[in-house]
Order: structure tokens, then sequence, then C-alpha cells
């Protein structure tokens, strides 16, 4: 030291790397925040989307058949039949077998409803039939005779699936025992009690927005980042300069998540049995998925508009095509479903973080997959100021 | 964690600061041999797909000492944009080494980029608009600095605002309502709140009016001054040369001249550069050429539309009596008679000039050798 006269006093500089994360991260905020029409776009939009498709799904009508086809529908049986009626045959066991021959239908019989809930709850069925005591003699006396299912509203289909097959096994047992009028009906019972439209509406938005929020913020984040070049010639990483970007969209996410989440709390006075902070929480996860994506896609793009296009190409490609609807089995691939399900358990069966990792892992895999990426591409590009 | 950084500069710049010149002086940038070639891939008629070299750059060595003003001047293609991209390391030479500090930018990038600041040319890429230009320095300086409390950056922030000219109220204005003369100021202080040794500016005066220039080339002049920091400016403007210790001139990827403008001055020009400077009251080019055909004057270049500077072997009162002996004759009436000095726009129009003789005489003699 003493042998370097002319650095000594000018270059004795504290180095503090977390320190120099934070104020990265501190900038981004202050970035977001110094916009504000564009903070209160991100933050009413979605509330605005949330009502307008609340009130849309309380309109809508029944899916389409190309919907539910090829769709699994597991199936639980409660058999409480013990009337008699037929001297040929076990009717409501005939119901059963036809309604077991049924597309893509599985049938497992329990003994009661609460076994019949539990495995509703563990989701290890879409729904149940309770065949109650007396079906056989109503049915061959010519008395219309109920049959009542129970769907679990968390998944979306269950509901139009189940009524899909009853009807078709109801048509086919009519046809088989030659009853033309209406023998049998059912009634639909929607277990965990969410009116359908808010629900729909709650992890719909909540997920979407998320992820397409996240997805559409951080599309610019690099690319309409002006000075980014010259930070970069600071003793700044690179890989410092991407995490930042990501956490600090991240933490807006999360803001928004709160306000998404408490809206219809208050406004459709939506009431869940699951953890307020275990929902909110994952909601990291989502967020992370659409930011880390955004922010690779931001690397990629050198202009503002090619920026926006290919937030275009991420918004089709994870919602569209990766939503499952029309290419059954992809949202394997794609967070989207994750993120749904994960919502819809932690909020409305009240499941617990920790048995929520098989929907969060996938997210945290993808998320991670595109944060390296972007960490890569922006090493690689020849930035010049 | 917090390191302190003199132990492991030791380690990779160990002549950092150690080997003054025997002027005591330490040379803060250093290029030595550097060229940049470029590859790019090309579609021809030919070979359908070739790889295409281009050498930017070529052979380029220059140094420059600590507490001067460097001048990188050339016309537009001149490769002094790349020669700063090498210094900044944002461009790895294809062959050469940059030092700054005595630090080797190309393997040691993120050390040497603590020793300089860096001005970039266009404002929008130098600062966030949405900020004030307090806030701007501010952030850039905790990225450098990032162990040095948030109080002691915000003062020397200020203070440096300060030195550029900012009162408070003008430092908590958001950049984006700034002119361009204070924006470009911000862009000076953020290249300057980490301390710097040397203070890199790429085309500092482009797109100001002449006011503007001045007063941002005298800021850097104070800076150099009262701070004591190097700098450096590129630029195609040659009226920077008069406030640079020395100057690189650069001219399609090959350094022309380098040195003080002054010694480059008289060297090229007789008579240490003096001349006399002649306004006349109608200019034309019988008059320049009856100037240049008398035997002792060297050059003749219009300087203004009806004024002229002359450089001749001897700046005495014979050759102001044989200038106005002209004049008489092509009945001129002459304004103003000075004794003046060249200015380096005078030289660099002459020294133009020459090569372009040179190069068309030896063309001539190669036409009449075939």
């Amino acid at each position: 030291m003493s042998n370097m006269p002319f650095v000594t006093k000018k270059i004795a500089k504290k180095e503090n790397g977390m320190m120099r994360f934070i104020v990265l991260v501190r900038k981004e905020l202050a970035s977001i925040w110094a916009d504000k029409q564009s903070l209160a776009i991100i933050f009413i939009m979605p509330v605005l989307a949330m009502f307008a498709v609340g009130a849309t799904n309380a309109a809508a009508g029944n899916s389409t058949d190309s919907l539910l086809a090829g769709r699994a529908a597991p199936i639980g049986v409660v058999n409480m039949d013990h009337s008699l009626g037929e001297p040929k045959y076990n009717l409501s066991t005939e119901l059963i077998n036809i309604l077991a021959v049924q597309s893509d239908v599985t049938i497992t019989n329990y003994t009661d409803k609460s076994a019949a809930d539990i495995a509703l709850y563990q989701e290890k069925i879409i729904g149940y039939i309770i065949i109650d005591n007396g079906f056989e003699f109503n049915v061959s006396t010519h008395i219309p005779a109920f049959v009542f299912f129970y769907y679990d509203s968390i998944y979306v289909l269950a509901e139009a699936i189940i009524a899909n097959k009853v009807n078709n096994a109801i048509n086919q047992f009519k046809l088989k025992f030659n009853y033309t009028e209406d023998v049998v009906n059912y009634n639909t019972v929607n277990v965990y009690n969410i009116p359908s439209s808010v629900f729909n509406s709650f992890t719909m938005i909540i997920t979407t927005t998320l992820m397409a929020s996240g997805l559409m913020l951080a599309c610019q984040s690099v690319v309409g980042d002006n000075p980014i070049q010259r930070v970069a010639l600071s003793p700044s990483r690179k890989f410092e300069i991407i995490s930042a970007k990501i956490a600090a969209y991240t933490t807006l996410e999360m803001a928004q998540a709160l306000v998404l989440i408490v809206v219809p709390m208050i406004f459709f006075n939506l009431e869940f049995p699951g953890n307020f902070f275990v929902v909110w929480f994952f909601c990291i996860f989502i967020s992370y998925a659409g930011v880390s994506m955004g922010t690779f896609m931001s690397t990629l793009a050198k202009t503002k508009l090619q920026g926006s296009q290919f937030f275009l190409l991420g918004f089709m490609v994870l919602f569209i095509l990766g939503s499952g609807i029309f290419l059954q089995g992809i949202d394997k691939i794609f967070p989207l479903g994750y993120s749904s399900d994960g919502v819809s358990l932690a909020a409305f069966k009240d499941w617990p973080l920790t048995s929520l990792w098989p929907d969060i892992w996938p997210q945290v895999i993808y998320g991670t997959i595109f944060y390296i990426a972007a960490y890569i591409v922006l090493r690689m590009k020849k930035g010049t100021i | 964690m917090a390191q302190d950084e003199t132990e492991s500069l030791a380690e990779i710049a160990p002549d950092a600061g150690m080997l003054p010149d025997d002027r005591g002086k330490r040379k803060i940038i250093e290029l030595h041999g550097v060229t940049v070639t470029v590859k790019s891939l090309k579609f021809s008629r030919q070979h359908f797909l070739k790889i295409d070299s281009f050498t930017i750059i070529k052979d380029v060595s220059f140094y420059s000492y600590e507490g001067e003003i460097l001048g990188l001047i050339g016309e537009s293609g001149a490769g002094k944009s790349t020669i700063l991209r090498c210094i900044t390391g944002q461009w790895k030479p294809t062959s050469g080494s940059v030092s700054v500090a005595g630090i080797d930018v190309i393997h040691h990038r993120r050390e040497a980029a603590k020793r300089f600041g860096y001005v970039p040319q266009l404002d929008i890429v130098g600062t966030y608009d949405h900020f004030t230009a307090l806030e701007n320095v501010y952030y850039f300086g905790k990225m450098y600095l990032s162990g040095v409390p948030d109080e002691q950056i915000r003062q020397r922030a200020r203070e440096l605002l300060n030195i550029l000219g900012f009162k408070d109220a003008l430092m908590n204005k958001k950049v984006k309502n700034l002119s361009g003369g204070e924006r470009k100021r911000v862009s000076i202080a953020v290249g300057m709140i980490h301390d710097p040794e040397v203070l890199l500016l790429d085309e500092p005066t482009t797109g100001l009016d002449i006011s503007l220039r001045i007063q941002v080339l005298n800021y850097l002049k104070n800076l150099n001054k009262k701070l004591g920091i190097s700098v450096v400016i590129v630029s195609h403007d040659l009226e920077i040369a008069q406030y640079c210790s020395k100057i690189v001139l650069l001219e399609k990827g090959l350094v022309i001249e380098f040195g003080d403008p002054e010694v480059l001055i008289n060297r090229l020009l007789p008579c240490e550069g003096r001349s006399i400077k002649l306004d006349v009251t109608e200019l034309n080019d019988e008059v320049l050429d009856a100037l240049r055909e008398v035997s002792d004057i060297k050059f003749v270049i219009k300087t203004g539309r009806n004024d002229v500077k002359i450089f001749a072997e001897e700046i005495d009162r014979k050759m102001i009596s044989r200038v106005i002996e002209i004049c008489d004759l092509m009945n001129l009436t002459i304004k103003s008679i000075t004794l003046d000095r060249a200015d380096f726009t005078s030289y660099y129009r002459i020294r133009s000039k020459m090569e372009k003789d040179k190069v068309k005489q030896e063309k001539e003699s190669q036409d009449l050798v075939s």
C-alpha cells in the first residue's frame, strides 16, 4: 500500500454487492413509481376486468361438447338404494354400470357421503353421485326419482362434465329399460358453495392478470431502460441488473395481487375458507414466472416496438396455447394451469403452502429458466453507448 | 461484504500509480497497437455467403498523463467512438492493449471501470429522464460506491452539481424538464460522482449552440483545474483543441498526429504559427492567388467572407508592407490588418490541404510514369 502514493486515497472505496443490488431494486421501483399513469393502469384495469368478466360469467351458458370431449371424469358413487321394484335387475346398479361405460368415466364406489366428500377434497374425484334409498322402487313404479350429484366447483368444467355423462347415462338407461317419461332426474349441488360467476372471475383474473401483467411490464424492462448500458459500465454486474429488475417487478406484482384478492372480498362479498396470506404468498410464484419470461423477451428486443410484439407472442403462448382448453395436456408444460390450481386450492380448500408444492415448483422452474436465459442474452449483447 | 480494494488492486495492477515517468507524472490512459477488426457475413453472387472483415481502427497508440485534457479529434467514421469503446471495455480490441490508471481494461474491466467516468453522447442514454438531477447522480453514485452511506453520496452529488452550476431548485427538477446544456452537465456529474481519475466524454458539445458549447467546455476545464481530474474528449469539433493539453488526430481509423496542439502547429506552420490576419472589403480568388504568388508566403487560408490568414517564413514589418502593397495594387480597401496566431482549425485545414496536394502529386507522377 505504501508503494502506491498516487492511488491510495482515491481508490480506498468500499464495495458492497448486496447494497448495490438493493439500490438497483430501489431504482427500478422508483422508476415505476415515477410513472403514476402506468401505475394507475396496472391496478385499475384488472379490477375493471374482474367486474366485466364476473358479469359475463353470470350470463354464460353451458360449455360446448367440443370442450368436454376427452376430458377425464373420475366420478364417485354412493349407492344407498336397497329398495326393490324391478324383479330381474338392480336398477341403481344398472344406472351405475351405464355411467361407468361412458367415455372417459372412471367410477369409484364409496360407502357413504363423508367418504366421497373426503375424496372430493383430495381431488381424487371431480364429483360424486348419491343414489338415495327408494330409487328402484320409484323408477319401477314410474314415480320420478332423483339422483344428486355433487361437483367440485373448483374445477371449472366439473359440473358440465358430470352433467354431460349423467345425462347420457340416464338417456341410455331409459332406452334400455323402455322408459319414455322422465323417470330419472338429477340435481346438482355445488360443493364449497362458491357462486360460480364470482369464483371463475376470482381465479381467472388473479392468475391471468398477474402473469400477463408481469409479462407485459417486464417486456419493456430492459429495452425500455435507455441508460442500462451506462449502468452496465459501472461495477454493477449484469446478473445484478437482471436480478434487480425481476425482483422489482415481482414486488410490484405482489402489490397488485393484494388488490386483486381484496377487491372481490369487498365488492363481491367473496369469502374463502383459505388462508389469505397463503393465497397472497402463492402469488409470488405466478408473478415470478410472468416477470421472468417478460424480462427474457425484453433482452431479445432491440426496440420498444419489438418488446411489445414479444409480449403479444408470450401472451398467445402462455394463455391461448398454454391454457389447455384447445390442446389437452399442454397445460402441464405451461405455468398457467398450475397457477389456477394453486390459487383455487389455497383459497377454497384451505390447502397449506407445503401442500401446494406440486403447483409451485413448475412455476419456479419455468421462471428460473427464463431468468437464466435473460442473463445469458444480456451478457452476450454487445452493448454500446 | 465490504472489501478494501487496495489489496486486490495490487494483484491485478502492480504498476498502477507506481511508475511515474521522468517528469513525475503517470500515464492515466495508454493505448498500444490497438486494432479493431469486425467480421460480418455477406451475401455475394460468387460465393453466396462469405465472411467479410473490416478494420475500423488500426494500430492506434497514444497516451495521456494525469491531469491532462486529451482530445480525440476526427471526422465521422474516423474511429473515435470505437477507441472510446475500447477504453471503456465495451469492445474488446482484436489486438493491442488498453489501460486506464495502469489497469488492463481488457482483462480487468470492472476494476478499470471504477477509475473512469463515462459521459455518453446522447443524454437519453446517460440519465433517467423521470428522476431529478440529484437522484440521477445519487443512484449512479450508489452503483459505484455501494458501501458508502447514502447521505455522503447525496452530499457529494450536491457538491458536484454546485460546481457544475446547479442551484438547489434546479437539482431537484426532473431531467426531462431541463435544457440541453443542463442535461449534459447532469450527465457529467453522473460520470464524476465516484471520483474517477479520468473522465471520458463522447461528443460533449454536439447538439449544443455555440454559447452552450463554450459553457460546457469551460466547466470541464474548471473541473480539470479544481479537482485535478484528467479528461478525454472525443469530438469532431476542432474548437476543443484549444482546451486540450494533447490531441490525437484520427483519419480513417489511423492516428495521423499525436501531441501538444502548440507543438503540432509549430512543427507544420512557419514562424511558429504566427500569421497576418487581413480583413478587406472584397475578397476574391484573384486576391488569394496574388497573395500566394509572393515567394515567402507559405499558406493563405480564407477564414471568413472577406478575411484571410497569411502564414509566411517571416512575419515582420516587411511582410506586412508587402501585403498592403498587393491590396493597393488590386484596389482593395483594408478594413483591418492584425498579427495573429494559428488556431487548430487553421492548422487542420492547412494540413488537410497539404495531404490532398501530396496525393494529387503522387497520382500525377504515377500517371506520367505509366
